[in-house]
């Protein structure tokens, strides 16, 4: 069920006791966790914290921190898993759900007693009476002589005609109601998607309790970033739930009208400002930037020459010099550094790059710490996915955890520059499949098999950073392809992930998002119906269901069987 | 072989001795499995999903309002001289009895309802008879209790006698309640044979009798047929079996559906009642049920057919012999798991047979089917495959049994050796055992394939098996074919014996001792 | 070159900065207390002649030595305090127990400076408050009740006093009270995050 008072029905139960928080790998959820922490922190909640990685993950460790717990907490994890039916809990365990995935799972949604969904309900959901029927009356004799191929009964009893009549007639509705609930169920659980970001939520609830600062706004913004930039909400919503930010930013960084200095250089500022769409460029140059920003460099086909030498022109026409660009930005020559913005701009709309702003926040704490929320959002995204050895998985879901606090700026630096490189596999990747046309067509959808062998494909055995690549590929592709039906086609992609076992990881995007319709994403059922008809060694571990993970031998009847579901 | 069956017929007995080479074909072939299978519901099947741990608010669903009226006094009528009183008096015994929910028949048998209503059989009014009839046939319907308490009413013979009525509602009813009353068991079937039920009960089997009719006298064919300790009398059986011969050809599903579960349940007694199905020569409509477009006679024709080659291999014969394998491509595909099981289980009762038959089965191209089916499927439906590999390695030529390897059934069989089931782990090392065997010299390529499929580890393991039968096999495997002596020809390995090694008596020893 | 003998026994004390405990320089510091007294016999023997025959221009010559001496007998005080301060950080981070490499390398006189400080500090601890404190187990105050601590191995399940049961997994983060988990902390189970 869903809570009405977040504050009552969550907070306020969890005050006293123990709580076991599972948090998903992906920034929205980190975000949201540090959020949820720090109230913790305030309060004297002890908890103990487990990054899980997809529903094996989930489960394992829930039975493993099963005994003598009551309350658990899941972020970003467990709303589109039927929890009661999976993790068999005992009675008296409470879970406590604030994932952004959807479609959540009707039973979680409807269950009275165990499950609490700190999300707010939706229209999509179907009506109670319209799924579940309480049981009863279903074990009548039939009036056959069997049913469905079991055995005759032994003894029949006779009925009156007005009795069978009626349950002909109850017969009949019951057909008509199973069907009707088919078709709904079918309808409300095609497509996964998004809803409300997890950081946001719990913004939310630090804000009713009047607990909320700036820092938890920051990672709330974080939060709401990271789900624009991975496509996971539309700019719409975006700009919306922004707005609603930007009260609060306002609320806590009200300038006033004493001078500037009142507050201390050291305590944090956030500002809501419109910002350019150019990935990390104040930690970059920006040539650099241009070139591997999928807004640009998609927009400018940079992958090409005619593009690279509208870059140049694009850049002359700005009036910065070369030279300039290419310097590290923070090293650029003052005066242009202030006014390089607005020449942007300007300049931008002349080559159809109209929309390369959009409405952001920076925050600003001490006088070398500036970084704008994108920046923030793909730093941490990097050093969640690393693919350094040095730690476990696990172990960079805590770096990444802690790189935003302030206190560890360094660790945030480094995931920056981890991005870079990030981006820089990404724009390589790119170019090597539209040179060699790797990106195909099957009629209803495309695809793409990036192979192992040149180190770039490391970064891609994650399912963010697979996802990133796979919108640049399609966004490219779009530009690039002659064919109109193009744009309105999805990608597949797939990518080696582990050698020693064989597997490959597969992820599926929706098409290029349209003026009006939300990008709506069926792949997780596709995956799933393919999977099934050809036997193959699937695994439906991430919590997005869109993303699996499969046998390299399995790939080509998989993807055989997919297109002929599709078409 | 004899027709004689030395196999007692219960569930899960397997073979004692089976390190005689020789098993005896009739001991290999096995019944069907008792146990029902509890299938894992598909919860987008179900169409119930429980709400968990919801306290129930609703009250009890509203049942009919119970009229108060006193069962002594509708008794009292039903006994009446009065035609007026007592047939609506009849009447509201048999509504309340016909009513959708609980009737009361308890309640109507303890206000002594029962002899009144027996009374009403021989009465000359047929309405009376009529209802009557059908407010007995409805407690007859109930438990075993108040079917006999029917019995003992001494209502059958007087129901028997109904069948002669001229009135046809009235001895379609008489069949109905004769239906239920033979349905509760062999005891009331036979009380009912001896009052003469049969031949009035077939002779309605006419040209023109309405659908419902015919439905309802197939069904009591069903009950008479269904219970076999003991089963049928032989006598009632031959009677019984042109009926069902002739019933085959009926178009109606529900009527095709009862005949061919009459005729399971017939062949599922033993083989000398295979044998009087055989001869009924009903055989060949049987078989090609297998296809029907109807689940429900496919499932029942299988059961059936199925029964039949659990028999001696001749009676195997006359089904194999109306191309019934050709069937067996699709049910072993077919997307309902109970019946790829039980034509698993059909398929290993032909593998027990003689080679002919399973070269019959390899002919078919069924062995890669099996052999899919072995390596994952539902535990239940593996199970059946492995007894049929196994069994084909017993009863198959050498290249029969190669043919097995050459279908890659190595590895799956391998796998099969970590599950709990001993029986089942038994009869893989065996069929493991034999495959080498068969192989002769060339054993050495397949326990390589053994042990890189990981089957070789698993094997050493099950020497330590608590199974005496498992420990020995996996212990035989590894001496032969594992051990370190590469060069030890296994046709020169002395013969394993129940009790030890037996060695080649023909060495000479001189009688009197050696000398050196 | 007077004082280079003594300047020697500094510059090796400078090296040792980094926490390793040289052996004590037994001959370095005796050369240097022969040069002091050769020094010193020196200017007692021009004292005595400038006194008695009346020269004066031994002064100079005295004043040097006297500088020399000073200076040695600063620098030997020097080596020999900071050995003992080093020994002195050594029972606060170790324990009373010396590891036996360390003790290798004290003189005697510094072991037993050692023992005596050892018995010092025990005595004072133990006059603290009731039963005595032990003041070498947590040189910083703690700043709250409850801390984060992240596992750094699979420790297995622990119980609280409370009879909570955490189960420490590698990677797992905890919020729980700080006397709870303070010894797995020393011992390397636990590292606290500062957030």
């Amino acid at each position: 069920m869903f809570v009405t008072d977040i504050r009552k029905d969550f907070y306020e139960k969890v005050l006293h006791k123990r709580v076991l928080v599972l948090v998903s790998f992906d920034v929205d959820a980190i975000c949201a966790c540090k959020i949820l922490k720090a109230l913790f922190h305030c309060d004297s909640v002890q908890y103990t914290l487990v990054p899980v990685a997809g529903k094996m993950d989930w489960e394992r460790v829930f039975s493993e921190h099963a005994e003598q717990l009551e309350f658990v907490v899941m972020i970003n994890c467990g709303a589109t898993l039927d929890i009661l039916e999976t993790l068999q809990p005992e009675e008296n365990v409470t879970f406590f759900v604030c994932d952004s995935h959807r479609p959540m799972d009707l039973v979680n949604v409807y269950n009275d007693t165990q499950v609490k969904l700190l999300m707010s309900p939706e229209e999509s959901i179907p009506k109670y009476e319209d799924i579940f029927r309480d049981d009863e009356s279903d074990d009548e004799d039939d009036i056959g002589n069997d049913s469905d191929g079991s055995e005759p009964n032994g003894k029949r009893r006779r009925f009156d005609e007005d009795v069978l009549e009626r349950r002909m007639e109850r017969r009949r509705k019951r057909r008509e109601w199973d069907g009707h609930r088919h078709q709904l169920l079918f309808d409300y659980e095609e497509f996964s998607g998004y809803g409300q970001s997890a950081a946001m939520i719990m913004y939310d609830l630090a804000w009713k309790m009047s607990k909320d600062t700036n820092d938890l706004l920051w990672w709330a913004i974080v939060g709401l970033t990271d789900q624009l930039l991975s496509k996971k909400i539309d700019r719409e919503t975006y700009v919306l739930e922004a707005t609603e930010l930007n009260r609060h930013v306002a609320r806590h960084n009200h300038r006033g009208d004493e001078e500037e200095d009142s507050v201390s250089i050291n305590s944090m500022r956030i500002s809501f400002t419109s910002e350019l769409q150019l990935a990390l460029y104040r930690h970059w140059s920006l040539f650099e930037s241009l070139r591997h920003s999928s807004y640009t460099a998609c927009n400018l086909k940079l992958w090409t020459l005619k593009g690279f030498k509208k870059l140049h022109e694009f850049l002359a026409d700005m009036g910065v010099p070369l030279s300039e660009c290419k310097q590290k930005f923070s090293a650029m020559d003052m005066g242009l550094k202030d006014n390089v913005t607005d020449w942007l701009v300007t300049s931008a709309r002349k080559f159809g790059l109209e929309q390369i702003t959009l409405s952001s926040f920076h925050a600003q704490y001490g006088f070398k710490n500036k970084f704008c929320a994108f920046d923030v959002a793909y730093g941490v995204n990097a050093l969640l996915e690393s693919v350094e050895t040095e730690k476990s998985q696990e172990g960079y879901f805590l770096e990444a955890l802690d790189c935003l606090s302030r206190s560890n700026i360094d660790k945030l630096a480094h995931g920056l520059e981890l991005s870079k490189r990030q981006f820089r596999a990404t724009v390589n990747t790119v170019q090597s499949l539209l040179d060699m046309t790797q990106v195909i067509s099957a009629g209803s959808f495309l695809y793409a098999f990036i192979q192992e062998g040149t180190p770039d494909t490391r970064y891609f055995a994650r399912p963010n950073c697979l996802g990133m690549l796979a919108r640049f590929t399609l966004e490219a592709y779009v530009k690039m392809s002659k064919n109109r039906k193009a744009r309105t086609l999805p990608l597949v992609m797939t990518a080696p992930l582990n050698l020693e076992t064989g597997t490959l990881l597969v992820v599926g995007i929706p098409p290029l998002p349209e003026l009006e319709q939300s990008s709506k994403n069926f792949f997780g059922r596709a995956f799933e119906q393919a999977g099934k008809k050809t036997s193959s060694r699937i695994l439906h571990d991430n919590f997005d269901s869109s993303v699996i993970e499969m046998k390299n031998e399995d790939r080509s009847k998989f993807f055989d069987a997919l297109i002929s579901l599709l078409t | 072989m004899s027709i004689e069956s030395n196999f007692d017929g219960s569930v899960g007995h397997r073979i004692k001795s089976f390190k005689n080479k020789g098993r005896d074909t009739e001991e290999m072939r096995r019944r069907r499995n008792e146990v029902t299978v509890e299938l894992r519901k598909n919860k987008r099947d179900e169409t119930l999903l429980k709400r968990r741990n919801v306290p129930n608010l609703e009250g009890e669903s509203d049942e009919e309002p119970v009229n108060q009226i006193s069962y002594h006094e509708l008794v009292q009528k039903a006994a009446s001289n009065l035609p007026a009183v007592q047939l609506p008096a009849v009447q509201s015994a048999r509504k309340l009895l016909s009513s959708d929910r609980n009737p009361p028949i308890d309640d109507l048998i303890a206000s002594g309802i029962l002899p009144v209503l027996v009374e009403c059989l021989d009465s000359p009014s047929s309405a009376l008879q009529f209802e009557a009839a059908w407010a007995l046939t409805n407690i007859a319907s109930g438990t075993s209790k108040q079917t006999m308490a029917v019995v003992d009413a001494h209502a059958v013979p007087k129901f028997v006698n109904l069948l002669n009525s001229d009135q046809p509602n009235v001895c379609e009813q008489a069949v109905w309640a004769l239906g239920n009353i033979i349905g509760d068991g062999p005891k009331c079937r036979d009380i009912c044979i001896n009052e003469g039920v049969v031949r009035p009960l077939l002779s309605f089997i006419r040209p023109n009798i309405p659908l419902s009719f015919l439905r309802n006298v197939t069904w009591v064919i069903v009950n008479l047929c269904r219970n076999k300790d003991p089963p049928p009398h032989e006598e009632t059986i031959r009677e019984l079996l042109p009926a069902l011969s002739a019933l085959i050809h009926h178009t109606d599903t529900n009527i095709l559906v009862d005949t061919v579960w009459a005729l399971s349940y017939l062949t599922d007694g033993g083989n000398e009642q295979i044998q009087m199905v055989i001869l009924s020569g009903v055989v060949p409509f049987l078989v090609p049920l297998l296809s029907h477009k109807e689940v429900k006679v496919q499932t029942a024709a299988l059961r059936a057919v199925g029964n039949i080659v659990t028999g001696t291999d001749e009676q195997t014969q006359v089904v194999l012999s109306c191309k019934a394998l050709s069937h067996f491509p699709t049910l072993l595909t077919h997307p309902k798991e109970k019946i790829n099981k039980e034509a698993v289980w059909f398929l290993s009762n032909i593998t027990a047979g003689n080679q002919q038959q399973v070269q019959a089965v390899i002919d078919e191209g069924l062995l890669p089917e099996i052999i899919r089916h072995l390596d994952g499927s539902d535990f239940q439906t593996q199970k059946e495959a492995a007894w049929a590999i196994s069994n084909l390695t017993i009863s198959g030529t050498k290249q029969q049994v190669m043919a097995l390897y050459d279908n890659h059934v190595i590895p799956p069989l391998c796998n099969l050796l970590v599950v709990k089931d001993s029986q089942v782990v038994q009869v893989c090392l065996d069929g493991i055992l034999n495959i080498l065997k068969a192989s002769g010299e060339k054993y050495q390529e397949i326990a390589t394939l053994i042990e890189m499929c990981g089957g070789l580890d698993k094997i050493e393991h099950l020497q330590n098996s608590e199974n005496d039968d498992v420990y020995k096999l996996a212990y035989d495997i590894i001496a032969h074919y594992f051990s370190d002596i590469d060069d030890e020809d296994p046709a020169l390995a002395p013969q394993v014996v129940q009790q030890g090694f037996e060695f080649d008596a023909n060495t000479n020893i001189p009688s009197d001792g050696f000398k050196f | 070159m007077f004082g280079e003998k003594v300047l020697e026994l500094v510059q090796e004390l400078q090296r040792s900065r980094d926490g390793t405990m040289l052996p004590f320089n037994e001959d370095g510091v005796r050369k240097v207390l022969e040069e002091m007294k050769a020094l010193y016999d020196q200017n007692q023997a021009d004292v005595v002649s400038t006194r008695e025959e009346g020269q004066s221009g031994l002064f100079s010559g005295v004043q040097l030595r006297h500088t020399c001496l000073e200076r040695n007998q600063r620098c030997l005080l020097a080596y020999l305090h900071n050995r003992l301060a080093i020994i002195r950080n050594m029972r606060w981070e170790f324990g009373s127990v010396l590891p036996a490499d360390v003790k290798q390398n004290l003189s005697d006189q510094e072991f037993q400076w050692f023992t005596k400080y050892n018995k010092s500090l025990a005595s004072y601890m133990r006059s603290l408050g009731t039963g005595g404190l032990d003041l070498t187990q947590d040189r910083k105050p703690p700043k709250s009740l409850y801390i984060e601590v992240r596992c750094l191995v699979d420790h297995g399940e622990f119980e609280t006093e409370d009879g909570t049961i955490i189960v420490l997994k590698k990677n797992s983060q905890h919020f729980l009270q700080r006397s709870q988990c303070e010894h797995l902390i020393r011992q390397g189970v636990l590292e606290h995050i500062l957030s």
